[in-house]
């Protein structure tokens, strides 16, 4: 682990700037399109009505995006070509709702900056979270 | 395309796939549209925008071929996942995804499965990870699911 900053940061790994996003029906919608997901636990389906949250919620993939999306303005290619992502989600993303991707860091290690990455709704949820670590220049 | 396989009937060490894919800049395009992001190589210098594809457009192609291989039970939740990305992939490369089971679980009703994933090109693995999934039993009422 590297020497922490004086501000208290670990030092070696770049700041990554959040990122928040509005997530509603019609980009959950326009995701399902995309991803070729059928699942209608993410459309207005009886399924999603009957199911644990009784409407739909997002693709935790469509959630996870945000934090490639702020690693990848952070890191460009090193991202695409390095980039290790480990999470769990934790609560679902039920449209319509703000979204917050954040990488704090945890240090530079082994050749690679390290991150704790999570993303939570406007009014607090924790959404999802892990790690993630990218390749130093 | 194979048959669907049963969640339920997926056995510790089964093999999907392989699968052929082809990810071309208009489902890049169709893919940062459906996210609402911005195309990765303009936001970071030295990289032309397009050059390469969203990088968690990859994983989401490998839940996709996860989610061709299976029939997908009622229920089923995506609760985890890990990526590496090894290689950027350019929009148009021939790609072959395979999958396969690498833990099976049963507890309080629920299924729980892990699923390794990989993104191959030509020249080797592109792509890495493995997806966390559960699923209630059928007519396991009161499985309790919690997670997205």
């Amino acid at each position: 682990m590297s020497a922490p900053r004086p501000d208290g940061a670990p030092s070696g790994a770049p700041d990554v700037a959040p990122l928040t996003r509005r997530i509603d029906q019609a980009l959950v919608d326009r995701y399902a399109a995309a991803a070729r997901d059928p699942n209608p636990i993410h459309r207005d389906t009886v399924e999603a009505r009957e199911g644990p949250y009784g409407r739909p919620i997002a693709h935790g993939m469509l959630v996870l995006a945000l934090v490639s999306e702020a690693m990848t303005a952070a890191f460009g290619e090193r991202w695409a070509a390095g980039g290790v992502l480990s999470v769990r989600w934790r609560a679902p993303a039920i449209p319509p709702l703000d979204v917050t991707a954040s990488a704090e860091a945890t240090g530079a290690e082994d050749g690679r900056a390290r991150y704790a990455v999570r993303c939570e709704s406007t009014d607090g949820e924790l959404l999802l979270d892990g790690t993630a670590s990218v390749p130093l220049a | 395309m194979a048959e669907k396989r049963d969640f339920f009937a997926l056995r510790r060490g089964d093999v999907l796939g392989p699968f052929d894919a082809r990810l071309d800049a208009s489902d890049a395009r169709a893919y940062l549209d459906a996210t609402a992001a911005l195309p990765p190589a303009t936001e970071a210098g030295g990289a032309t925008p397009g050059a390469w594809l969203p990088p968690l457009q990859l994983g989401a192609l490998l839940i996709e071929k996860l989610i061709e291989a299976i029939e997908i039970p009622p229920g089923l939740v995506h609760t985890g996942q890990s990526l590496e990305f090894l290689r950027a992939v350019a929009p148009g490369t021939e790609l072959t995804a395979e999958l396969r089971v690498a833990q099976l679980s049963e507890r309080r009703g629920i299924r729980i499965g892990s699923v390794e994933l990989e993104l191959r090109d030509r020249d080797g693995p592109c792509v890495r990870g493995r997806a966390g999934v559960l699923a209630p039993l059928p007519g396991a009422a009161g499985a309790g699911v919690e997670q997205a």
